[in-house]
């Protein structure tokens, strides 16, 4: 999948030769916390024992296959990994500015919309060193937004918000890192935008539709996770959270951002709640 | 019709592969007079709540409750009879038949047809009324239809039905069904043999014709893995960016059409 992640994604790459087995397991396993890849992985293919057997124990597929007696053959481009850092690092520098023009330009955001919030950790160029701290900030953060009356007193692009979903049986810790939240408001209430970035460029009707899909169904993971967290945090009412997204793609050849606006993610949504439901 | 790829069409502000009215609405939609008939003329009161989850607009029925039953005469106590008693007191039921463990056949799938036809046969044998309006009156052949998405089951559709009725009936596709209507419609699921479904299995506009031609009652005949299969199903959002997904649309209208049968214990296994 050479190309295709943001470095969100790429926090939990498995990949890596130098560090020793046991030491890289437990690092990946703790990269593992973000339970949106695992929990993606498993809605993929849920009938499969070893899919479940990874997603659920938080094993990478790769020593699946070694406990099974097989040769692991996946890993990333290191080019592909690079290309992703850096087309995020140019979408939100300066305070997420491209990020943030683009988002006016197609009408996700108003002319007038600013100010930049940034949950991102530490290895991403964020100011957090943890994904705990980052939760925490993140919890701060909407609790504030939830008493906030004028749309001047919030940031409308958030980046590297990190949640916790209430915990099931099958999945009891769900940490969502999620890219992207443009926040708009609609009667005096704010509403979260999801987005979702990609560094694949966007090729209109030619754009890969399983690696659209992808993106899609992590958006409706956000959403479902979203509104799980504010009704948690008691602020539900006073938050409300898009049933439309929108992706981030780039332009082909370049690093400038290609936004798609108005995402349905209603069934996906949908998905993601039926499949926590099934856990 | 068009027969090249459209692909690089997709994402463009006038797409040429899609209906005119479509393109012209979603351009000039806040400039448009939009006028909707608050109930429909055609269906049973209760059929409407079943019906309504395909449309994206509200609407009731102009029948009001009660108003309409399909009244079977004294029968056997089979599947048969039992799904024809239950129109007595709802307007729509389902018929199930077992699948093979090897699977469903594909299109042509003998007997779905020929529970489909029996089904059809025992209307007319059981000397069934439709009370409607408060007028009642017999049930003869002209008053029943039946459809099913692929000709080729129509076909086995025709075929299976008993001589005397064959031709005398009308057998056809949701398309050519559309602008129609029967007293009685039965009909073969389009999900019926379909383990695995498509993007244009899940469409629900042919589902949706075939659900909404009968004035009184509608009988649906499919393989008894449909539930399973719907459950199964992971919707994947494959659509080009900014286009509706089809796909999570369907799956969720026809789960909730299904899941509305068996709540209300409207399934009887033949």
């Amino acid at each position: 999948v050479a190309g295709t992640r943001s470095s969100r994604d790429i926090q939990h790459q498995t990949v890596g030769s130098s560090p020793p087995r046991s030491r890289q397991v437990a690092q990946v396993m703790n990269e593992r916390r973000d339970t949106r890849l695992r929990f993606e992985q498993w809605a993929r293919n849920p009938s499969c024992e070893a899919n479940r057997i990874s997603a659920v124990h938080g094993v990478p597929m790769a020593e699946v296959v070694r406990r099974e007696h097989g040769q692991p053959t996946m890993g990333q481009s290191p080019f592909a990994l690079a290309r992703g850092q850096m087309f995020e690092q140019v979408l939100l520098r300066n305070n997420g500015l491209r990020l943030r023009e683009s988002l006016i330009q197609t009408g996700v955001l108003p002319a007038s919309a600013t100010g930049f919030q940034d949950f991102r950790l530490r290895q991403n160029r964020g100011p957090f060193r943890t994904l705990d701290e980052a939760r925490e900030a993140t919890s701060v953060f909407f609790k504030n937004m939830a008493t906030a009356t004028d749309p001047g007193q919030v940031p409308v692009v958030v980046a590297g918000a990190v949640v916790c979903v209430p915990g099931r049986a099958m999945l009891p810790e769900a940490i969502l890192v999620i890219d992207v939240l443009a926040v708009t408001w609609v009667a005096r209430r704010p509403v979260l935008v999801v987005g979702e970035v990609k560094t694949y460029p966007d090729r209109g009707g030619y754009t890969d539709g399983a690696e659209l899909a992808t993106a899609r169904a992590q958006a409706g993971v956000y959403v479902h996770g979203l509104r799980q967290v504010l009704t948690e945090l008691g602020v539900a009412d006073r938050i409300a959270v898009a049933d439309r997204g929108f992706l981030v793609l780039s332009r082909p050849g370049s690093n400038r951002p290609s936004i798609r606006a108005n995402e349905d993610l209603r069934y996906q949504v949908e998905r993601a709640a039926r499949a926590r439901s099934l856990q | 019709v068009i027969t090249i790829p459209t692909a690089r069409w997709e994402t463009a502000p006038r797409p040429p592969h899609l209906p005119a009215p479509e393109i012209i609405l979603e351009r000039f939609r806040s400039q448009a007079l939009e006028l909707e008939l608050p109930a429909s003329r055609r269906l049973p009161h209760d059929s409407v709540s079943l019906v309504r989850s395909f449309y994206d607009f509200d609407f009731g029925a102009f029948a009001g409750p009660g108003e309409r039953a399909i009244l079977a005469g004294q029968g056997a106590r089979d599947p048969f009879d039992r799904a024809l008693g239950l129109l007595r007191e709802v307007s729509v039921v389902a018929v199930t038949v077992p699948t093979p463990d090897a699977g469903p056949p594909l299109e042509r799938d003998e007997d779905v047809a020929d529970v489909a036809a029996r089904v059809a046969a025992r209307v007319l044998e059981r000397n069934t009324r439709f009370h409607q309006d408060g007028s009642v009156r017999t049930l003869e052949p002209r008053h029943i239809g039946l459809a099913a998405t692929h000709r080729v089951m129509n076909t086995e559709l025709n075929a299976r039905l008993p001589g005397n009725l064959r031709g005398r009936l009308r057998v056809d596709t949701p398309e050519r069904w559309q602008g129609l209507e029967c007293p009685v419609m039965i009909v073969v699921h389009p999900l019926s043999g379909v383990t695995r479904p498509s993007a244009f299995d899940l469409e629900t506009g042919r589902l949706c014709v075939m659900a909404s031609r009968h004035r009184g009652g509608l009988i649906v005949v499919t393989r008894d893995h449909l539930a399973d299969t719907l459950d199964d199903l992971i919707p994947s959002a494959e659509q080009a960016v900014g286009r509706p997904d089809v796909v999570g649309r369907g799956h969720a209208q026809h789960r909730l059409f299904w899941e509305r049968l068996q709540s209300g214990g409207r399934v009887v296994a033949a």
